[in-house]
């Protein structure tokens, strides 16, 4: 087993091929665990994020590549210029596939040039050449400018303007789709990279070590995703939208910066709604699924955006907040930290939700970067701080919470407390058991207990990110079938406990990489508006199960137990 | 708590899973278990029934607790369950006497579980040597049958390691009505 890593030394311009030993490998697999375990050989957690030392990762999974079912996806690790956390980013893109198909597993990037620069990669030839011609553009006629240069047969990863306006939240974009959240787009720009050119490569294929039970194990998750109604129905017909209307239902969907549950205009920015705009769904590699939407202005929104830009600003205007996503997709920034930063200065200035036309202001003047927009691009912690009101500012860890309020969904509570990327539904998705019912419904405001699901699935989730497949295939299959796929394909014979073990290694160090990086148990907990009475002895319960003594500090005991003992070398 | 096991509990008595006082099932949280009282009646569990011990160690709780705690201790040592389900399941037991491996052949038994592996033991209840065979099967599989005795499912929740062991009962039945009809008793008819 070899994983061919590639550093691009930005600074020095060299580019060397590192070795990874086979055992990290199997004790982190790739993408998100392998970024992590990596950033520790190149920069302590202490570093700042825009310190040109500081590593920027795009790794691919075992999987990535393969013809398994959803599987396309690839990773992006980085301390977060944002929240200052360890911090991991999926994306949907092609540019992954195609750095594997070159025969290139993963990069890392460190450095700083002098000029504006883009990385092309073809085969395993690396370089580095200009990119002033694309400084200032927005994303699509950056695009068109590569593709003038370089063809039509490229993959990209990109950062938008919104990077070079200093915009905390700027996203990084491949071939359409987002490395979302935490700000990768500002460290592209700290070291004077614009972007990273792939060239595209026809199909190669990645043989499992057992193909034919490989085979079997794929054809019987092709079953499940056929057989289950969200992923053969809800998110092809709906996309991630289908979720609008249901949590509204249930008062969860957070309004006027989660002082309210419930907006009663959300069915005019629902799945329901927004299929009317739709003209093609589109798929990422090896997916059936397809869950993207394309309106006429472009990809998206997804459902998180029209809860950031809609129904949490009170905007009920669909092709508003199509607008609203579009302007985004151009400049690069981040929906959900817009939103949220949007709703803290509206909040904080006793601006009227509501009005699309204050809000087309404040978005124009945040991607700007100019007056008032100047504040909102720090993100709504340092905004509300800078305000000397830090009780506005609706974030974990400095990110910006996403769309389910955490006051009727006690689980996902915990888990944005508890995320090492800061406040965020993705680390472990409660929605699953508690509003999807799978494996089985809980009750939402349900507090002991919870603790232990939250963990399963932190862990669970640290595996998917490594492997990489992608989330939704996780509500279709057991965690078994997924243990099987990688065993086939890897010639591996490790149990899901393996693997849940592998999880939980990943998220022991992605704790402690956030304890060097100044964060405790303070960090842990809700803004004081979305807390609750059981909240503390949650976490509380949450520490003792990890094993954590009682300032959530991973101790000596469970470092050995998870092979962890090199950090106290 | 304690009305989850309940529900569950009536449920399963309903289902046929076990006898009167057969079966137990219990929960993790944090190091903690709660499992149902020794020589309780799962079909009508009150909130007396429902005991709280430690995974590792002994505290005074395990005088009340139930004879297979010893298994479930080393479930949740040896595991990621959060949730254990203990039944003896007739149809299902009386296959694990003839069976190395139960495969399951009806839709649902064959799509949730595929098959399940039998384990035997010298000695079948509350036994070290149990608690040392199951949890290794239960790292692959969802249930796991010990021979002559009975199943032990887990989850990430009750009704989760309650709905594999209900499954499999099911697809047993199911393979159980297939085998006693036998295809040449079925007559062709040509309306």
């Amino acid at each position: 087993m070899d994983y061919k890593l590639f550093h691009i030394n930005l600074s020095s311009k060299e580019v060397k091929k590192i070795n990874i030993h086979p055992s990290i490998l199997k004790d982190y697999l790739g993408g998100r665990g392998l970024g992590v375990r990596l950033f520790f050989d190149f920069a302590k957690p202490e570093i700042d994020p825009f310190d040109e030392k500081s590593p920027i990762f795009f790794l691919t999974g075992p999987l990535t590549g393969s013809s398994g079912l959803l599987t396309g996806r690839f990773h992006c690790v980085f301390k977060s210029p944002l929240t200052g956390t360890i911090f991991d980013s999926s994306c949907g893109g092609y540019a992954g596939l195609h750095l594997k198909r070159n025969g290139i597993d993963g990069i890392v990037i460190t450095g700083k040039i002098a000029k504006p620069s883009l990385i092309y990669i073809e085969g395993e030839k690396i370089k580095i050449e200009s990119a002033e011609n694309l400084i200032q553009l927005k994303i699509s006629d950056r695009v068109k400018e590569v593709k003038k240069i370089y063809g039509d047969a490229v993959s990209y990863i990109m950062c938008g303007p919104s990077a070079e306006r200093g915009i905390l939240f700027s996203n990084l974009i491949s071939d359409g789709r987002f490395f979302g959240r935490g700000g990768g787009g500002c460290l592209f720009n700290s070291k004077n990279l614009v972007a990273i050119i792939v060239k595209k490569v026809d199909k190669v294929n990645f043989e499992p070590i057992d193909r034919e039970r490989f085979k079997y194990i794929n054809d019987e998750i092709d079953k499940w995703l056929y057989g289950n109604p969200i992923t053969s129905q809800g998110l092809p017909e709906f996309g991630t939208s289908v979720l609008m209307n249901l949590i509204n239902e249930l008062n969860l969907l957070p309004h006027k910066n989660f002082k309210e549950m419930h907006f009663k205009e959300a069915d005019k920015i629902s799945g329901e709604a927004l299929k009317e705009r739709v003209i093609k769904r589109r798929a990422c590699y090896s997916c059936k699924v397809a869950c993207g939407r394309i309106t006429k202005s472009g990809e998206g929104p997804e459902y998180e955006t029209l809860w950031a830009l809609g129904a949490n600003l009170g905007i009920s205007d669909l092709d508003a907040v199509i607008e609203f996503n579009r302007l985004c997709a151009e400049y690069g920034v981040d929906t959900i930290s817009l939103g949220g930063s949007i709703s803290a200065y509206m909040e904080l200035n006793s601006l009227p939700f509501g009005d699309k036309n204050l809000v087309f202001r404040l978005i124009n003047k945040t991607l700007e970067a100019e007056d008032e927009g100047k504040d909102i691009s720090l993100g709504s912690k340092r905004l509300a701080e800078k305000f000397g009101r830090k009780e506005v500012s609706m974030t974990v860890k400095g990110l910006e919470l996403p769309a389910y309020h955490p006051k009727g969904i006690y689980g996902m509570a915990l888990a944005y407390g508890t995320s090492n990327r800061g406040g965020c539904h993705l680390r472990a998705y409660m929605l699953a058991p508690e509003v999807l019912g799978i494996p089985k419904l809980i009750n939402r405001k349900l507090s002991k207990g919870k603790a232990g699901i939250v963990i399963y699935l932190q862990n669970s989730h640290a595996v998917c990110d490594s492997a990489i497949y992608c989330r939704f295939l996780g509500i279709a299959v057991t965690d078994d079938y997924l243990s099987r796929l990688l065993n086939a394909f890897m010639g591996w014979d490790l149990t899901t406990v393996d693997y849940q073990r592998i999880g939980e290694r990943i998220y022991n160090l992605e704790r402690i990489f956030n304890i060097r990086a100044g964060f405790d148990k303070k960090d842990d907990f809700l803004p004081q508006r979305l807390t609750f009475d059981e909240y503390e002895s949650m976490l509380n319960e949450y520490y003792i199960a990890r094993g954590w003594n009682e300032k959530g500090e991973p101790q000596y005991k469970k470092l050995k137990e998870l092979d962890l003992s090199w950090l106290l070398e | 708590m304690w009305e989850e096991f309940a529900k569950i509990g009536k449920l399963a008595w309903e289902q046929g899973l076990f006898s009167s006082h057969g079966g137990n099932m219990s929960v993790r949280v944090g190091e903690k278990i709660y499992i149902t009282r020794r020589g309780s009646m799962l079909g009508c569990i009150s909130e007396e029934d429902v005991i709280e011990t430690v995974i590792d160690g002994v505290d005074s709780n395990i005088s009340l607790a139930s004879t297979e705690i010893v298994v479930h201790r080393e479930i949740y040592k040896r595991t990621s369950a959060l949730a254990i389900f203990h039944a003896h399941p007739p149809l299902a037991t009386a296959l694990s006497m003839i069976c190395d491996e139960i495969i399951l052949e009806d839709s649902e038994g064959s799509y949730i579980l595929k098959k399940v592996p039998v384990v035997s033991a010298s000695k079948t209840v509350g036994s070290k040597e149990v608690a040392n065979i199951i949890p290794e099967y239960l790292k692959e599989f969802k249930v796991v049958m010990l021979k002559g005795h009975g199943s032990f499912s887990t989850g990430m929740m009750l009704e989760e390691a309650f709905s594999y062991t209900s499954t499999l009962e099911h697809s047993c039945k199911i393979m159980f009505y297939k085998l006693s009809i036998g295809k040449k008793n079925m007559k062709k008819c040509e309306w």
